[in-house]
């Protein structure tokens, strides 16, 4: 079954702020590999990179990439040139960063249309829809009521 | 040679068998040769060793706890910040390399 939502980095960086239960909630369920998603390599050195600017020392960065690997329903999708390539011409299509722009060309690449986000960046992007950590629980808790 | 018998989903299979014959031709072997560079990748990639997986019991709270200096800035902001660390370290070593 291909994947069907893109996870952004912000959404681990949420975990001990304002929406951090939300986002426990939705992280628990991927954990138990309930929820099958994915991100990208470039997605989670960006959390390594925060977290190395933040003064965490590689222990604690090497930490989080065991606990990564610990996802039963996270798929890391390593990027390639051609991913890089396509995300530059999103650039010129779009009002997106590099970052946000190798998200999208992945995502048309492997055809997700969700990406779990709270950058606000996304919204009104074509052929894709944004969505946060509670609209994806619920749907999930939907989904689980009407096949029980 | 060992043999394996897979089932995935169309769409994979599909892109998988474009990708392999564009780049091993449409000979025979094309897809055997491109499932054993993928197969290959993925295994050696995915291989953490057993001491280092045992450290980490519940991933979500670790993670929580590996992240709990990270606050007061939003969560969007520290990713766009990434981005600007990134461009800024990569000009200080080119910077730094050239004056060598």
């Amino acid at each position: 079954m291909p994947h069907q939502l893109l996870v952004d980095s912000n959404f681990f960086l949420e975990l001990k702020q304002f929406r951090s239960e939300d986002c426990k909630n939705f992280f628990n369920l991927v954990s138990s590999g309930a929820l099958e998603v994915l991100t990208t390599d470039f997605q989670l050195d960006t959390i390594a990179l925060v977290m190395e600017q933040k003064k965490s020392p590689p222990s604690d960065i090497r930490s989080f990439f065991v606990s990564i690997s610990k996802f039963k329903g996270l798929s890391v999708y390593s990027m390639s040139i051609a991913d890089k390539i396509d995300a530059t011409e999103e650039m010129e299509s779009s009002t997106l960063d590099f970052d946000d722009a190798t998200s999208l060309a992945v995502m048309k690449k492997l055809k997700i249309t969700k990406i779990v986000s709270f950058d606000h960046d996304f919204d009104g992007v074509e052929c894709i829809q944004r969505i946060e950590p509670d609209q994806v629980v619920f749907s999930f808790a939907q989904d689980e009521n009407e096949k029980s | 040679m060992g043999s394996l018998k897979l089932y995935v989903d169309d769409q994979v299979e599909n892109s998988f068998r474009r990708a392999a014959m564009k780049k091993f031709g449409y000979g025979r072997g094309a897809l055997s040769r491109a499932a054993e560079e993928a197969l290959a990748r993925w295994s050696e990639g995915s291989e953490i060793s057993d001491e280092l997986l045992d450290t980490v019991q519940d991933p979500v709270s670790t993670i929580e706890g590996l992240l709990k200096h990270v606050k007061g800035v939003s969560s969007v902001d520290l990713q766009k910040q990434a981005s600007k660390i990134r461009a800024k370290r990569t000009i200080a070593k080119s910077a730094s390399s050239a004056s060598r």
